[in-house]
This record gives structure tokens, sequence and C-alpha cells, in this order.
């Protein structure tokens, strides 16, 4: 029994450990952001629009929390996934390093992300096994530990909203 | 096209002329070790009535002649049949190594089909893989009783180049070694326990005469293509002998992800008991059910092990798995890949040796297995650069 408690124990907190390396890479992510805004107003002034918007995003995440914090995190995956795809629409674009970097950058960002919101949800799987399978479950029960819920990841670039940055804005 | 066509004829007409060792081979060593069973047994029942015959009257010479003839009977039998069976083994494994012009397809028509079909691509016939590569690729890990004994790596059809802009190496890979197997030692420790005074030292001589089927016989009468190969003979050791751990493919390739660890995705299929010891590293499981069920994944670093196996690598691996069979193996270590996958017969040759007979291969077979490199280059997208891959 006390192996058992200490087994599920573990397994939480593994949890606790995987939701704070989404917390690292979303605040990599976040600190590349003046970056990222000033090739956008370099290379794209004409969409002034995105500038704005990556600042207006950057400044209302250091004054929310909780769930505003996630919706907004959500929202600045789009925009980046877009964006990157924006570039597309500019040609002469391509072939300059500067916007290449860029493009890079989000893909990284994104994949990086991904891979630990995919491991968050492989340590919730492995603690929702334990709980709810014999004879652990009886343990689990008695101490009153409760499922954890799934995060739903957008990795593909398909899932992604309308790539046109215009209709995003 | 001609030089093609004058080679796989005289192939053909050679293969025709070449018969695998008749069934009679084993069928007389199976009848004459199941009538020594049987002697054996008359001989313990006829054994046991003598004895009591002979405590109760002195008339005992019929019985007592029957003993002696069964046990005769079964020491010269069992001999015999053992005999005989070896050396029909030794004619079959002849028949599986078979070489018709291997030298003249090997150095003259296959290269040829390679830069038919490949630009800016090496082949060497007898080349290999950097050991030092195979062995950091971590496959070939042994376990306590396998560092007992000698082992070597042999390879043969080393390619190397560039398919799409991405750097590899390819070969066909035999891992080899020699001593005692697991049989052998259990052998040795049962004679340890029972208080016979026999020490390993001398076992090993006497083991050594169970040694690996490992001869090859020349079928072809051309003595310029005489060729006795036991490098690519495909060893079975009993008690102890050469034994053929793994024989297959090895690819070693850039990955387009630049990171630092290790990534394990070994085949719970069971050969890899012959090879992959087990390792510390933490197992993980992936989106895929199919996946999961056939595969081991482990890697230093959890993170980093999602990063790499992105949505799209783990459907390509499951592509491949489909396409070339579930005992397909990858490493993925700083941002390299390493991929295994045993095969049961040699790849890029003239002729296939079946059970009963010789298949000589056509151009269009030979290409096909060419192919494989491309599939596994395109399939695990290796050629989208990302990051500081570029």
């Amino acid at each position: 029994m006390i192996w058992t408690y200490n087994r599920i124990v573990k397994y939480k907190n593994h949890i606790k450990f995987s939701k704070q390396n989404i917390d690292v890479q979303l605040k990599k992510r976040f600190e590349a952001l003046p970056n990222i805004a000033s090739t956008v107003k370099k290379y794209l002034s004409h969409e002034n629009e995105i500038h704005t918007k990556i600042a207006s995003l950057r400044n209302s995440y250091t004054t929310t929390n909780g769930s505003e914090k996630i919706a907004i995190e959500n929202q600045l995956s789009k925009l980046l996934g877009n964006l990157s795809v924006s570039f597309e629409n500019y040609p002469e674009l391509k072939s300059n390093e500067s916007v290449t970097h860029l493009q890079r950058s989000i893909n990284e960002f994104a994949e990086q992300i991904s891979a630990s919101q995919r491991a968050y949800n492989n340590s919730v799987l492995t603690y929702n096994d334990s709980i709810s399978t014999f004879p652990s479950n009886i343990v689990a029960s008695i101490f009153g530990f409760k499922e954890e819920i799934y995060l739903k990841i957008i990795s593909d670039e398909q899932e992604r909203e309308n790539p046109n940055i215009n209709n995003l804005l | 096209m001609n030089q093609f066509t004058d080679h796989f004829n005289k192939v053909k007409a050679k293969a025709s002329t070449i018969k695998p060792p008749s069934s009679i081979g084993y069928i007389i060593p199976i009848i004459l070790m199941v009538s020594s069973l049987f002697s054996l047994i008359t001989f313990i029942l006829s054994f046991i009535i003598y004895l009591i015959v002979s405590i109760l009257t002195f008339n005992n010479g019929f019985i007592g002649s029957v003993a002696f003839f069964t046990f005769f009977y079964t020491i010269v039998s069992a001999i015999i049949a053992i005999v005989l069976f070896r050396s029909y083994l030794k004619q079959k494994q002849g028949f599986k190594n078979t070489n018709i012009y291997r030298r003249e397809f090997k150095l003259g028509i296959l290269p040829q089909i390679i830069a038919s079909k490949y630009d800016n691509i090496n082949y060497q016939f007898d080349g290999m893989i950097d050991e030092e590569r195979i062995v950091e690729s971590s496959f070939f890990s042994p376990s306590v009783l396998d560092k007992m004994k000698e082992s070597w790596f042999f390879g043969d059809d080393y390619f190397s180049g560039k398919i799409k802009d991405v750097d590899f190496e390819f070969c066909e890979l035999y891992y080899k070694t020699d001593g005692m197997t697991t049989m052998g030692w259990l052998i040795i420790l049962i004679a340890a326990i029972i208080p016979i005074p026999l020490l390993p030292d001398i076992m090993v001589p006497v083991l050594t005469s169970y040694d690996s089927i490992n001869d090859s016989i020349e079928f072809t009468s051309n003595k310029t293509e005489t060729e006795y190969d036991n490098t690519k003979v495909n060893n079975k050791a009993f008690l102890y002998g050469k034994q053929t751990n793994f024989r297959g493919l090895f690819l070693f390739a850039d990955f387009h992800k630049n990171f630092e660890g290790t990534v394990n995705i070994k085949t719970k299929n069971r050969f890899n008991k012959k090879m992959f010891a087990k390792n510390q590293l933490k197992t993980i499981k992936v989106e895929n059910s199919v996946i999961n069920k056939k595969y081991t994944i482990t890697t230093t670093n959890e993170q980093m092990a999602y990063y790499v196996l992105s949505p799209k690598i783990i459907d390509a691996i499951e592509r491949l798995n489909i396409k070339l069979g579930e005992k397909l193996s990858m490493t993925l270590k700083d941002g390299k890949l390493y991929l295994i996958m045993p095969m049961s017969n040699d790849l890029f040759e003239n002729i296939t040796i079946k059970e009963k007979h010789i298949k000589v291969n056509s151009i269009e077979e030979i290409q096909n297995e060419l192919n494989i490199i491309a599939d596994l280059i395109n399939e695990l997208n290796l050629n989208t650069k990302i990051w500081s891959k570029a």
C-alpha cells in the first residue's frame, strides 16, 4: 500500500514537472517576441497591424493570470503560426536571412512547445492509468486522487485557422 | 545491356545445375535416432530383468545377450545418426551460401545499376560503415555472457553519399560472436553441480566438437569463381562456436533536427533479445498505439524525445513498419540517425537461395532493393532541414 501510494505521488509530481516544462518553453517564446516584432516591423512595415498585435499580446501577457494567460498563449500560437505562413505571400522575403531565421525560430518554438505538451500528456496518461487500474485504484480512492485532464495540442499546420494574416487581424 | 544479359544467362545456366541436398540426408538419421531410442528402452528393461533373473537363477545367458546387443546398437546407431545429420547440415549450409559469378556481378554489373539510379553515390562491395559509428548506435550492447565472447562486425555492399542533400552511409552488416553459448554454460553448470571433475577448460574442447555449422561448400566447378566466404555464413552455435547475432542492413544519416541526447526506438520482436541489452533510460509512450505495441521507446530526456519524435516522424515509422517489417529499429543520437533492420536474405545479389532451388534475380528486383535507401530517407523526411540544421 505504501509502495502504491508513493508511486502515485511520484506520477503526480511528474505531471507538475511536465507542466513547469511547458511554462519554460512558453517563456522562451515570450522572451523572443521583441525580436520577432522587430523583424516584422522591418520587413513587413506595410503590415503594421501584426506588429501592433504582437506588442499588445506581450503587454497583456505580463498583466494577466490563469485562464486569460492560456487564452493569450493560444492567440499567440495562432498568430505566430500564421505569420510564418504569411511570409510565403512575399516571395522577395523568402531569401532574406533574417526572415528565414525568424521562420525557423517560430517553427522551433512551436515544436518545442508541442513536445512539452505531449510530454505532459504522457505524464497524465501514466498517472491516470495508475489511479484507475486495479489494485492501485483502491489506494487512489482512499487518498482521494482524482483524474487529471489532458491538454489539447494543435501541432499540425493543417489544423490552424485561415493562414491569411489579414483575415486573422 | 548485352553485358547484363550475358551475365544473367550465364548465372541461370549455372544455377540450374545446382541442387539442394537430398531430403534422405535427414530422414535416415531420424530413423536411426528413433531406433536408437527404442533400443535404449529395450536395453534398460532387459538389464533390469537380467539383474532380477541373476538373483533368482544362474540361467540368464539369453537376456544378458539381449542387453549387451541393445546397448551396443544404441551407442553405434546414435553415433552414426549424429555424423549423418551433421553431414546433411553442412551440405545444406553450403547450398545456402552458394555463389555464382558473384565477383563479376558485384564489381561489374551492380555498380552500373547503381549509377543508373543514383547520382553522387559511392559504392564499395566489400566496404563497411565505420565500426565506431556502429558501436555508438547502441544496438549491439552485449549481455554479461556475451561480453565473455569474442565479437566482431563484418559488412559489405557499402554505399555513401547524398540523396536529396542528406548525407548518409548504408551497408549490409553482420554481427558475430565466438564462444560459449548460454546452453553451453548451462551444461558446464550442471556438470559442476553433479560431482564430476569436469572443469570449463576441459569441457571447452569437448563442446567444440559440437561447434557451429559454418562450412561453405562450393558448388560451382569454375575454379576462377571459387569463393569460400565464411564471413557471410549465417552461423548457429548450439553449445560453443561462432554465432551470427545480426544480419541485415544498417543506415547512418544526418537527422533533420538538431538535438543533444539519445532516443532508442527498439522493436519488441524476438530477435532483439540476442543483442539489445537493457538500459536505464526512461521509457515513454507516443500517441500511436501501433508503435507503442511494437516498439519500446527509451530516452535520456523526455522533452527532447517528443521534440525529435514529432507526430510526422511517428507516422513515418508506422509506414516503414508496414513496408519493411516490424524488426526495424532506430537510435536517434545527437542529431544523427542510426537504423537497423535484420534481413533473412542478402541484398543486392544476383541470386537468392530458396529452400529447394536457386532463384536468379532480375535487374528490376535489384533496383527495387536499391529503392530501400531512398525510401528510408524520404519517409523519415530527413531532407527537411529545421533550425540550425540548415
